[in-house]
């Protein structure tokens, strides 16, 4: 598996929000069985995301980018937790490891 | 003592309830029931006191994560304790009870309670909030709390008073041991499960093949077209060897016996209701939703476990067992059957699942269930009886 770091040093600028969208898609895809996640997708109510795979996704996360999920999960309010899409995810892993 | 017991009118926390109303009635204690008598009577027998609150129904919850649990608090918990909040009232008015015994999610009994000036014991039939895997959510908390001084405020209590009536400050009574929950980090009494005589009904166990390892596939009572696919799934993947118990609402029955033509006979044995605990002893799997009180049970007899959780407390529950070691967890909406079959297989094959599953029905059976229940809920009254001989109603007016 690639290393962002490694990455930025290799190319010199961040990944595009695209890559970072494309690569939570198909985390997300491959941690839930689901087939293709579309940016839009809600994580609980599409693709049925519970408290066991917030777990997964969190040590996934952050390994990989070095995001604390929990930390951003923390700020958000009832509605913006049940609601929270895919590219919203990963639009804050990208402001955050980019 | 006179002991009232309030608790909500499923299944899964009355049963409970009343194991240790039973082992309390045993003991010599006057013991009464808050609730629907058309919920409770047909769980509790024509013997139970039952001061009725009438009934009201709620509609069954969906959604996965947090939105369920939303969806329960806003849908169930806190319209239900609204509802029971007069008839509890008058209840402990009637009845004059020492102590009462209320169920985590029954808040009314807690605050009516606190009313009073009454102890009561809380008793913990979810594994929601005894290690609440949302706990690092502050906001997630904070609504939470909004929806219990909601329910505080409408029965008189002023704010500045508030404490949270999930827990009682006198006993909180918790079915379950450290060995699955791991460290919980308030007091509560660890006690195990708490089961009791119940009804057990037919069961035609002469059908149940000795030659085959039993899976028993119990996915709770919600009747929807998920559990249905699901069940689909389980029996396309239904390993060589292995027969099935199911068990499913009698809509589903046809159809479930229909989606295995090709197997023979008693290869899947479907019942709307079975006699869990004397059924359990002949399983060698349990592939359930990881409700407490069944995953608990099949744990007793030493049966591991496949869990397919689909809402509420029930990640939870599948996060102890895995982490336990007596069962793996499946993906409820999406496993195929070559996946279902592949963890049923694993599960069967590796004696270590068993070994663990074991290991903790011994550690529930050293907690002491029921009977430790009932003895700390009698050191709880003479307890408080001792310090405050009398008891201060501070609130006398009704409840509007």
């Amino acid at each position: 598996m690639c290393n962002i770091a490694a990455d930025r040093w290799r190319y010199g600028f961040p990944m595009a929000a695209r890559q970072f969208r494309a690569e939570i898609a198909a985390m997300l895809a491959d941690l839930t069985g689901a087939g293709a996640v579309a940016p839009d997708a809600t994580l609980e109510g599409d693709l049925g995301l519970d408290s066991l795979d917030v777990a997964d996704l969190a040590v996934r996360l952050r390994e990989r980018y070095g995001v604390d999920l929990v930390g951003y999960l923390a700020t958000l309010d009832v509605d913006q937790l049940v609601g929270l899409t895919a590219g919203e995810l990963a639009d804050h892993v990208a402001a955050v490891a980019a | 003592m006179r002991v009232l017991v309030v608790t909500l009118p499923l299944a899964g926390h009355v049963n409970p309830a009343a194991a240790l109303a039973g082992r309390l009635a045993a003991r010599g204690h006057d013991v009464a029931w808050a609730g629907s008598e058309s919920m409770l009577r047909p769980m509790l027998g024509p013997d139970a006191v039952i001061l009725r609150t009438g009934s009201r129904l709620f509609r069954e919850q969906g959604g996965a994560g947090i939105a369920s649990v939303r969806s329960l608090w806003t849908r169930f918990i806190v319209p239900y304790a609204r509802f029971l909040l007069p008839g509890v009232e008058q209840a402990v008015r009637a009845f004059e009870p020492d102590v009462l015994v209320v169920d985590q999610h029954a808040v009314a009994g807690a605050i009516v309670a606190r009313r009073h000036g009454l102890p009561w014991a809380t008793l913990v039939c979810s594994a929601m909030e005894l290690t609440n895997p949302y706990r690092a959510l502050p906001r997630l908390t904070e609504w939470t709390r909004d929806q219990l001084l909601g329910l505080w405020a409408r029965a008189g209590l002023a704010e500045t008073d508030f404490a949270d009536p999930r827990w009682s400050p006198f006993l909180v009574l918790a079915q379950a041991v450290r060995e699955l929950t791991g460290d919980v980090d308030r007091p509560v009494e660890l006690v195990g499960p708490l089961i009791g005589e119940r009804a057990a009904p037919p069961f035609p166990f002469h059908r149940l093949d000795p030659r085959r390892r039993h899976l028993l596939v119990t996915m709770g009572t919600l009747a929807d077209d998920l559990t249905a696919d699901f069940h689909a799934r389980v029996l396309a993947g239904l390993p060589d060897g292995v027969q099935a118990v199911v068990v499913a609402p009698p809509g589903r029955l046809p159809s479930l016996v229909n989606t295995v033509p090709d197997r023979a006979g008693d290869t899947v044995l479907v019942a709307e209701r079975v006699p869990m605990l004397d059924l359990l002893p002949h399983m060698d799997i349990v592939l359930g939703h990881g409700g407490v009180n069944t995953t608990s049970e099949a744990l007793l007899n030493g049966v591991p476990l496949v869990l397919a959780p689909i809402r509420h407390d029930q990640p939870e529950m599948a996060r102890q067992v895995v982490a336990a070691g007596a069962g793996v967890r499946v993906r409820f909406r999406r496993a195929t059957p070559d996946q279902l079959s592949a963890a049923v297989t694993g599960v069967l094959d590796d004696p270590a699942y068993r070994a663990a599953a074991r290991r903790i029905g011994a550690a529930f059976r050293a907690a002491g269930g029921a009977d430790t229940a009932a003895e700390l809920v009698e050191r709880l009254q003479r307890t408080v009886s001792t310090a405050a001989p009398t008891v201060v109603r501070r609130h006398s007016q009704p409840i509007a």
